[in-house]
């Protein structure tokens, strides 16, 4: 049985890009496009594995991710942060790193830069999902 | 005993009692004159008429005894002796011979003897030793008593007339002038009771009189004098002791209810000038004590004979004590002593002094002299008013520290400072000002031409106000503006201005200047410095965004190629429209950041803003009814033409618009959405351009951050750099622009263009400032960007 990946980004192209590429690599894909329908559809959906973009409106990747690990079932579903560079906080992916750890939040399973590497994502995810 | 002769003392010194006694008395002895005289009188015509009518009895006698005499009837003649002195008024009667013997009487035992002529009967003719023939009849008669009465005795010559010589009885020679004497004595007794009881009468009606008299005069004078005068001087007693209460009844018509009625006037008047002076008296106590200014009152010899209860507390001198001991501390007296020469002159004199209190404390103090004078009008003291002028002299070196202050305020300031008269001439210059506008500051002050200092709308300002018409402002607060120098040269200025009162009259005017010549430079420079900047947050920013694009790219043509490997037509659509819409992000993306990093200098042109503003809707009318939003206008007609940047302003609107049908298009509200542009100009003439939404609204953190680079709520669809292009566009034109925004209701966008004036110097100095920067930056860099295809191709 194929493995479920909830794919949530507020750009519709980069859905369509991992939706497209995790189905061609034999995954199921599941899609949102906020922190908020991300949620319903983690609680509905049980994925194996969330590819959850950093900076959404409604509710932010980092938001969301919290939450997951506060909540006694979801923490343990594994999370892949996809994340892009906020001009407005200035942050580069250090910062990011720097401010997960500052705050106590466990460290998600994995992390991809955009522009996003096929192979390097591919890779975070079939390691993630222990394949 | 006392009691009596203390009443018989006041009696006797009563007004009634000695008027009525005086009165009286002189009544009395008027009466006493009058009784005597009038008894004397009536005696001596009662006597006269016993005298004639003894006369007349007697020569009724003799001539009732001339016959019988003459026929030598004795008996008939003693007959009527007997008859006739039988009569009760006749005492005696008797007739005397020529040697003086009693020939007939009727006392009989009286006849024969003969009587000495020394005798009273016989003296009046036999006075001077010898008998005179004739004898006046006012001495024929006497007066003697016989008995207890008074006998009127009234000698008659008997004459030997013819008949008697020629008689038959030859008995009297014709030689014999007196044949004898009748003598009759008539009793005065009848008579004497009348005068008695006359007399009596008299002098019982003169004592009814004198007391009657005594009595009413007593009577009146007590009741009608007495007694007021009793109450006028009990009353003037009271007024004495200062009794004004008590006022006396006027109870006649009278002298005395006169003297009652003005002893009321005058007991009135009295007490009005006691309570006057007595209230006067007060004054001056409390003028002389409490007045906060020392008094002292010097004699010729300086010395203090009086002071008030200040000049003691300040000076501590006491009376006796030499004036210029007490004021000044000096031994001896001042050079130019006032005092003095108000003693040599007589007039009033006045001088500012400084003294010594007791606290050794300086004193100033502006002190009168005034002359005392005697009754003779030599001058007997001085007397000596002092203020203490410390307070003023202490102000007035304040306010000259104060002044000088301001002085020196005034031209430290680093803004021009401007400030004119209530007549309107310019009094204040600073260095500030003199800087700013060029000219020296003896041809600025005094000068009323106000028009070549302050704006236009100030100058009128202050013409109103000098002229008493109402305005609705006084004041023209932090208003950017230009001056022009004296070179000619326009200079930005932020004004404040304000026209001054005193007491709701004109009292001048004052204009501040901060010279914006270097903030406009340095904003300038700013504006360059931060498109600099933002091109180097470019560089972050610009990598996020390609990230974003080259993510959507490649995302694309991943899914193009997995289309076309399994043949998926609507795969293939999906990743070719990433493709485009990515290519077309790529575009977008460069011309905004061209557009905000290019300093582009705003072309006027005379454009109707309602049209503009109708161009843009028309633009956007055909999406929006696509996405079922209504585009509406509010043009106000009287926005007329101005000069604009026609392109800038189309790409802020169009920017604007794009970004309401955005928050319309992802708003979830189930109502019709609509776009309201609006025009118009505001109270100070500037053109307003006015974008309306009710989609989605802001959040807090939105509006903190919408026109920050590259912030945009718009997912891939923003570049993050429409709103500050626009920001940008309307700072060119010198305008600024605002928002409002409610999460959930609405976004409201407003564009404030200012008056063509000022757009017109900014302008000038925008020009400029580019002009330098583009000659800095070609010194930094060696080459210049080309802003236009002229400059690209020549």
């Amino acid at each position: 049985m194929s493995k479920k990946i909830l794919v949530i980004d507020d750009e519709p192209d980069v859905i369509t890009f991992l939706g497209t590429l995790l189905r061609k690599n034999g995954y199921e894909v599941c899609e949102a496009c906020d922190g908020v329908e991300g949620m319903k559809k983690v609680i509905e959906e049980k994925p194996d594995l969330v590819c959850l973009d950093l900076i959404m409106p409604e509710k932010t990747g980092i938001k969301m991710y919290r939450e997951m690990r506060k909540d006694d079932q979801l923490k343990k579903v594994p999370v892949i942060m996809v994340t892009g560079i906020e001009s407005a906080d200035r942050w580069d992916f250090k910062d990011f790193k720097k401010f997960i750890q500052e705050r106590s939040i466990p460290r998600p399973d994995g992390y991809i830069e955009k522009p996003i590497d096929m192979e390097q994502f591919l890779k975070a995810v079939r390691e993630v999902l222990g394949e | 005993m006392g009691r009596p002769k203390e009443k018989w003392t006041a009696i006797s010194k009563s007004l009634a009692f000695r008027i009525a006694l005086s009165v009286g008395l002189i009544l009395l002895a008027s009466q006493i004159i009058f009784i005597y005289l009038v008894l004397d009188i009536q005696q001596d015509f009662y006597f006269e008429r016993m005298i004639r009518e003894a006369q007349r009895f007697s020569d009724a006698i003799m001539k009732a005894m001339n016959h019988n005499m003459l026929q030598d009837h004795r008996e008939a003649t003693r007959s009527i002796i007997g008859d006739i002195g039988k009569q009760q008024e006749i005492s005696d009667i008797r007739i005397y011979d020529h040697d003086g013997s009693i020939k007939f009487s009727n006392r009989a035992f009286e006849v024969g003897p003969k009587v000495n002529k020394k005798a009273e009967a016989c003296f009046a003719c036999h006075s001077e030793g010898k008998a005179f023939s004739e004898v006046d009849s006012d001495k024929r008669t006497r007066i003697h008593y016989h008995g207890d009465h008074r006998v009127l005795g009234m000698i008659t010559p008997i004459y030997n007339k013819d008949d008697c010589y020629l008689a038959a009885c030859h008995v009297h020679p014709k030689k014999q002038k007196v044949l004898g004497v009748l003598d009759m004595g008539m009793s005065l007794e009848g008579f004497d009771s009348h005068v008695r009881s006359l007399v009596f009468n008299i002098v019982l009606l003169g004592a009814t009189t004198f007391v009657a008299v005594l009595g009413t005069i007593g009577l009146y004078v007590t009741f009608r004098v007495h007694r007021p005068v009793s109450r006028l001087r009990d009353a003037a007693l009271k007024i004495t002791l200062g009794d004004f209460t008590h006022k006396l009844t006027v109870d006649s018509q009278d002298q005395i209810g006169e003297c009652l009625w003005a002893f009321n006037i005058m007991r009135d008047q009295i007490r009005r000038w006691t309570q006057e002076l007595t209230r006067s008296r007060g004054e001056y106590r409390s003028l002389f004590e409490q007045v906060p200014c020392f008094i002292c009152v010097i004699n010729r010899n300086f010395e203090i004979v009086r002071q008030n209860s200040y000049m003691r507390d300040l000076f501590q001198g006491s009376t006796g004590m030499r004036c210029y001991e007490v004021f000044k501390r000096r031994p001896n007296k001042c050079e130019d002593c006032h005092v003095d020469s108000t003693f040599q002159e007589g007039t009033t004199s006045r001088k500012e002094h400084c003294g010594l209190k007791v606290s050794g404390e300086e004193a100033n103090y502006l002190s009168y002299t005034t002359p005392i004078l005697d009754d003779k009008g030599q001058v007997l003291y001085a007397m000596l008013i002092a203020v203490d002028t410390g307070d003023r002299v202490r102000l007035r070196r304040a306010l000259e520290a104060s002044k000088d202050f301001q002085t020196n305020l005034i031209e430290s300031s680093i803004h021009g400072i401007v400030a004119t008269d209530e007549q309107g001439r310019v009094n204040i210059y600073n260095i500030a000002a003199e800087n700013l506008f060029g000219y020296p500051a003896q041809e600025v002050i005094g000068d009323v031409a106000l028009a070549k200092y302050f704006p236009k709308q100030f100058v009128e300002m202050i013409l109103a106000c000098q002229l008493g018409r109402e305005i609705e402002n006084h004041r023209l607060i932090a208003q950017e503006t230009t001056v022009i120098s004296r070179g000619g040269e326009s200079m930005p200025v932020r004004f404040s201005g304000f026209v001054l009162f005193d007491k709701e009259k004109t009292a001048g005017a004052v204009g501040f200047f901060q010279d914006l010549r270097m903030l406009k430079k340095l904003e300038l420079e700013k504006r360059a410095s931060d498109r600099l900047a933002v091109v180097g947050q470019t560089v972050a920013g610009l990598a996020h965004g390609i990230k974003n694009i080259l993510t959507g790219l490649e995302g694309g043509v991943y899914v193009v190629d997995t289309a076309l490997e399994d043949k998926d037509d609507q795969l293939l659509q999906r990743g070719w429209r990433m493709v485009q819409n990515n290519i077309g992000r790529i575009s977008i993306l460069v011309k905004d950041l061209l557009g905000y990093s290019r300093a582009r200098t705003p072309e006027y042109e005379e454009t109707d803003p309602n049209f503009l503003a109708e161009e843009v809707c028309v633009l956007f009318e055909i999406r929006s009814q696509d996405k079922g939003i209504v585009i509406k206008r509010d043009f106000d007609p009287e926005a007329g033409k101005l000069f604009i940047d026609q392109r800038g302003i189309h790409a802020c609107l169009s920017n604007l618009v794009a970004n309401a049908m955005d928050a319309c298009e992802i708003d979830k509200k189930d109502t019709t959405h609509q776009i309201l542009v609006k025009t118009g100009q505001n109270e100070e003439g500037n053109l307003i351009f006015q974008v309306s939404d009710n989609g989605v609204g802001m959040s807090e953190q939105t509006k903190r951050k919408i026109f920050t680079s590259f912030y945009s709520t718009k997912g891939s669809r923003g570049t993050g750099l429409g709103l500050m292009v626009t920001n940008k566009i309307v700072m060119e034109h010198g305008g600024e622009i605002s928002f409002d925004s409610e999460e959930g209701v609405g976004s409201t966008f407003t564009i404030v263009l200012p008056s063509p004036e000022l757009r017109e110097a900014l302008d000038r100095e925008h020009r400029k400032s580019d002009q330098e920067a583009e000659t800095k930056k070609k010194g930094d860099e060696g080459v210049v960007p080309p802003k236009t295809n002229a400059d690209l191709f020549g």
